[in-house]
């Protein structure tokens, strides 16, 4: 097999006395959809979190596309860039243009030119159907509009790997579907991706593995038919009989 | 965990912290001695300079200043309360009229410097034929500047109330006055106490300045106590200045605190979240004349 | 009445030159001073921490007076000798300096957090983070509160006259001795003040207009 493209091995994470992660071992291949579920204060939000470092790990290593995840300064800064993250409250630039949020990444960061990480952006806002809003602001959009610009803006940094944090968790329900078809297309054109997501439709349609965590550690590590059917642990039968019957 | 600026530092980050942490350490310490050193130079700190504060009877001497700080401010505040929820009900009168006259009397008080207003009540008292002594100018100088502002507080503080409550007093029929009086006032004043008990913090370092028409309070008793004594004036307004500062200290963290325990309490909770976001920070902290 | 004014207009003029230049000054300064003490506040290093919040405790807990006086009798024995002028700007500016820094750290506060981590997770680094999302965020809510301070500053600048300086409340409260024309004394400066303050007031709101972020 070759080698993945994010190895967690080993990690631990403490807050104070919380044992927020215990011993957590992960593999993400490329080309792979990983989705992480589990009940709220799980680990899996912080698992994910700890990817690119947005969550400090006390124990343990994290290596992406072979390289160390760096601790601190540029060396972070640019692993980060290679690593796009799609947050539960969108966390669009709330005084920059929807156009602004998309190319800040490039243009700053990448050193990408002006009217190139324009044009980018704006078939990246197509793609994601909000082309026609790109010289709004973030409180003129929808949620679900948000969610999409925040997909675009991650996406312009043409990163190795996505993360999704709960895309869908803030969102009205008549929204939910726009971000997942969104999500979905991304899975079908073989972009990496881990979600931490509770849509059971997503999981099946499109991740090649779920992943459930309970109390800081996983659980289970089981195909999407498998686990949703039959799952082989007790704590995630426990828990999908309490997600399934709502 | 990280705040908005720092997030939580590597090996390097927090290497270079202690890097840091020693060479402020050693510059605060090579500064406290550059301050000893010249003021032992310029020999302020000859025991002789201090050792009249050390008698009980001139530190009597300095409290009573204190107590006529204390006294002004007190005086000042209930008056200032007083009109200031005048002015505030002014303001939110529905007579146009009324409420011009209101805007212009907060507006014009907090445009000047209370020192004018001092003189004002002072002198243009004088010359008007009243001599009402500098307790009592000083008194209107601070009640007319604080009442402005403290309008401002109880403007914002009955505004911020949730429209709900209104519009429920409404609901049941009540008429206009009852409904401000029995619903929406007690709301207000019991969100208000702290953003009062702020402005009485800054209130009591006003009272200095009193001093330019020469009532005796805290800071002209040190003024005077280092023309009469061995002390001398660094000296004395140092001392002054440690008694003036745990007298607004207090005030301050008395403010702070009935501020925390109220957006504790489940009723301001309740009140604090139907009302109006911007209205419930009323900033206690930025007036600062 | 009008001949007071004409007479003594350029009395009036040279006070309220003193106190737009001690102001201006003043100011000026507490913007460095708030910038570097809120700037020690928010830092991980924790001697910084305590000094700047004690920087602060010390400044707002002390009537200005005292430390116009503090500064008058304690600085030139520090080998730092200045004019009475000079002296009230500094002391001034040490005093609005500390409210400046609150000012500028509740200003940084205000940005949440989830903005940082949305500015960290495409790769900013610190400085980049820190002038593209933090300050100009930060900066459209410290607009009216440092309005606020300004107007504050400016109204302080009338306690320097307690160390000779002849601003234009010094300027009134002269003429006041000298003419017996107490209200006209005041009444001029009390003009002077409040037509400056009014256009400072709109000048701030027009900034906070055009700052605002759409939300």
């Amino acid at each position: 097999m070759a080698d993945a493209l994010v190895t967690m091995t080993g990690i631990n994470k403490w807050y104070g006395e919380l044992h927020a992660l215990k011993d957590v071992n992960l593999n993400v291949h490329e080309g792979e959809v990983v989705v992480v579920i589990g009940p709220s204060g799980s680990g899996k939000s912080t698992l994910i979190r700890t990817i690119n470092r947005l969550e400090p790990i006390q124990e343990g290593e994290i290596l992406i596309d072979g390289e160390r995840l760096p601790e601190e300064g540029k060396g972070l800064a640019k692993l980060r860039a290679e690593v796009g993250m799609v947050f539960q409250s969108f966390n669009l630039f709330a005084h920059k243009t929807i156009l602004e949020n998309v190319t800040l990444g490039p243009v700053k960061v990448l050193k990408m030119d002006k009217g190139e990480a324009e044009q980018r952006a704006r078939d990246l806002l197509e793609r994601v159907g909000v082309g026609h809003q790109a010289d709004k602001y973030p409180a003129e959009l929808s949620g679900g509009q948000q969610q999409r610009v925040a997909i675009a803006r991650a996406l312009a940094m043409d990163p190795k790997i996505m993360l999704f944090d709960e895309p869908t968790s803030a969102l009205d329900p008549e929204m939910i579907n726009e971000v997942l078809q969104v999500m979905l297309d991304l899975a079908e054109g073989g972009t990496t991706m881990v979600v931490v997501t509770h849509e059971m439709g997503f999981a099946r349609s499109a991740a090649d593995r779920v992943v459930f965590m309970d109390k800081g550690e996983i659980v289970e590590e089981n195909d999407p038919e498998s686990f949703y059917h039959n799952a082989d642990t007790e704590r995630a039968r426990d828990f999908l009989s309490k997600i399934i019957t709502h | 965990m990280s705040s908005v600026l720092v997030e939580e530092l590597g090996p390097r980050g927090r290497a270079r912290v202690r890097a840091v942490t020693i060479v402020t350490l050693v510059l605060a310490a090579g500064a406290i001695a550059f301050v000893i050193w010249k003021l032992q130079s310029a020999g302020q700190l000859g025991w002789r300079l201090w050792e009249p504060f050390t008698v009980g009877e001139n530190l009597k001497f300095l409290l009573g200043g204190l107590v006529n700080t204390i006294k002004a401010a007190a005086v000042a505040m209930v008056f200032s309360i007083a009109v200031g929820f005048l002015f505030a009900l002014g303001r939110l009168s529905r007579n146009m009229v009324v409420r011009g006259l209101c805007v212009a009397y907060v507006e014009f008080f907090r445009s000047i410097p209370l020192l004018l207003a001092i003189f004002a009540s002072f002198f243009g008292l004088l010359a008007v034929g009243f001599d009402v002594g500098p307790f009592t100018s000083l008194v209107i100088a601070l009640v007319a500047y604080n009442s402005a502002v403290l309008s401002e507080i109880f403007r914002a503080g009955i505004k911020s109330l949730d429209k709900g409550q209104t519009e429920a007093a409404q609901a049941i029929g009540m008429p206009y006055w009852p409904m401000m009086r029995i619903v929406i006032l007690p709301q207000a004043v019991r969100r208000m106490i702290p953003a009062i008990v702020a402005q009485l913090a800054t209130l009591s370092k006003d009272v200095s300045l009193g001093f330019v028409i020469s009532y005796v309070e805290v800071v002209s008793k040190g003024t005077g106590f280092s023309n009469f004594s061995a002390a001398g004036n660094l000296q004395s307004y140092v001392v002054v200045g440690v008694i003036y500062f745990i007298l607004v200290y207090l005030l301050a963290k008395l403010a702070n605190y009935l501020d925390e325990r109220q957006t504790k309490s489940p009723v301001t909770a309740a009140i604090v979240e139907g009302g109006d976001p911007d209205a419930a920070n009323i900033d206690t902290e930025i007036d600062l004349a | 009445m009008i001949e007071f004014y004409t007479d003594n207009a350029q009395r009036f003029i040279d006070g309220t030159l003193v106190t737009v230049r001690l102001a201006l000054l003043s100011f000026a300064l507490s913007v460095v001073i708030g910038v570097v003490i809120a700037s020690c506040r928010v830092s991980p290093v924790g001697p910084l921490q305590r000094f700047a919040s004690g920087y602060v405790s010390l400044f707002r807990n002390l009537p200005l007076l005292i430390i116009f006086f503090l500064a008058l009798f304690g600085l030139g024995d520090l080998g730092f000798v200045y004019g009475g002028f000079a002296t009230a700007a500094v002391a001034l500016g040490m005093y609005t300096g500390a409210y400046m820094a609150e000012v500028i750290r509740s200003g940084i506060n205000s940005v949440s957090s989830g903005q940082a981590e949305a500015g960290r997770a495409i790769g900013l680094g610190f400085i980049a983070l820190l002038s593209t999302i933090v300050i100009p965020q930060a900066v459209r809510t410290v607009i009216a509160p440092i309005g606020n301070l300004f107007i504050a500053n400016f109204k302080n600048t009338a306690v320097a006259l307690t160390i000779t300086v002849t601003d234009l409340t010094f300027v009134s409260r002269q003429l006041i001795n000298q003419t017996a024309e107490t209200w006209l004394s005041l009444f001029g400066a009390a003009a002077i003040y409040t037509v400056i303050l009014l256009f400072v007031g709109w000048g701030f709101r027009a900034l906070e207009a055009r700052y605002a972020i759409k939300r």
